[in-house]
């Protein structure tokens, strides 16, 4: 059985028990789920852990309620809960144009040695996360299921509602643009002191 | 490749000058980037992941409470029950069934006392006009 064959299986099993009133079942989907739904909610929205938790307790209480009437075999778990999440996070985002930005947000200071590579690290997630930013929602969202997330791009045409090919060229237009953005900080993100 | 043989002219992954795994030279740097971001994704507080179970166990509690009112017996069993069951109703039945059937087809003793031969008010042992209930109505 191929491994996203056996990742629904033991998903639909699991909602399952939790349909049919399993406390277990319900720690087990919050452990397996809610860090990868948190983790694309973050990315989506920049950063706002607030607005990421609300959107990953959000998206997980849709699960809940969804569970009586789960179909297995139907949909996967993390791919519907993707899609959720995706839709939570762009409805927000279209709220909120003009937001706190990025560079907003306060960077931890440390005098360990060893946090001048930690916050080169630092440095570089956030580039790539304000790079993130500047991409239109839905080549952002394609970029991030399909190089952050590893999701196959039929997984992310069922989440985006879109058919492989535009899936394609969403993710190739969001890489170029993404190379464009970053081209110019090389030497800012300390990049030639890593190699 | 062995060291000092030929690679006629073609580009190797470890060339520093086409190295495209370095971060931000190139498709490769930007798949590092990636890379990193994937193997260093942003973790949930535990606050949250308790608030997601409570709201998972919240939901099937709402379930059982739901399922517990639906399978509760209709208001009527419980008077069938106080009559004493299905029993009760079976002697109920009967009951009308003969009463219907007297008002309909009357024998004949029950007729003739229901004619008003029998039915006086000596018959019956007392005298619906007496003083007494003239005096209350009054």
């Amino acid at each position: 059985m191929a491994f996203d064959a056996m990742a629904q299986t033991e998903e639909d099993r699991l909602i399952a028990a939790y349909a049919a009133g399993d406390p277990v079942a319900a720690r087990a989907l919050t452990a397996r789920l809610a860090p990868r739904i948190y983790a694309h909610a973050m990315r989506m929205l920049g950063g706002d852990s607030a607005e990421a938790e609300d959107v990953t307790q959000d998206a997980m209480l849709r699960l809940w309620h969804a569970a009586e009437s789960w179909e297995p075999g139907a949909a996967k778990a993390s791919t519907w809960l993707f899609r959720v999440t995706s839709n939570l996070c762009i409805d927000r985002l279209r709220k909120r144009r003009g937001g706190p930005a990025l560079d907003d947000v306060p960077e931890p200071v440390s005098d360990a040695p060893s946090a001048v590579a930690a916050l080169q690290s630092r440095a570089r997630t956030d580039a790539l996360q304000d790079a993130l930013m500047r991409l239109p929602d839905r080549q952002r969202q394609a970029v991030i299921l399909r190089h952050i997330e590893g999701l196959s791009n039929p997984e992310i045409a069922q989440i985006m509602d879109i058919g492989p090919r535009a899936v394609e060229s969403l993710t190739a237009r969001g890489k170029r643009a993404l190379e464009a953005l970053l081209a110019g900080r090389r030497a800012e993100l300390g990049y030639e002191d890593d190699d | 490749m062995p060291v000092g043989a030929p690679n006629w002219g073609m580009r190797t992954m470890t060339d520093p000058k086409h190295d495209t795994q370095r971060p931000g030279s190139g498709t490769g740097g930007l798949d590092a980037l990636l890379a990193e971001a994937r193997a260093t994704p942003p973790e949930p507080a535990r606050d949250l992941l308790a608030r997601i179970e409570a709201d998972g166990a919240a939901v099937q509690a709402e379930r059982r409470n739901r399922d517990a009112v639906r399978s509760q017996p209709p208001w009527w069993r419980g008077m069938l029950e106080a009559l004493g069951g299905a029993p009760s109703l079976a002697g109920l039945a009967a009951a009308s069934v003969a009463g219907l059937w007297i008002g309909i087809a009357p024998p004949e003793a029950a007729a003739s006392w229901l004619s008003g031969d029998e039915l006086s008010s000596a018959g019956l042992g007392f005298d619906p006009l007496s003083g007494y209930d003239l005096a209350v109505w009054e």
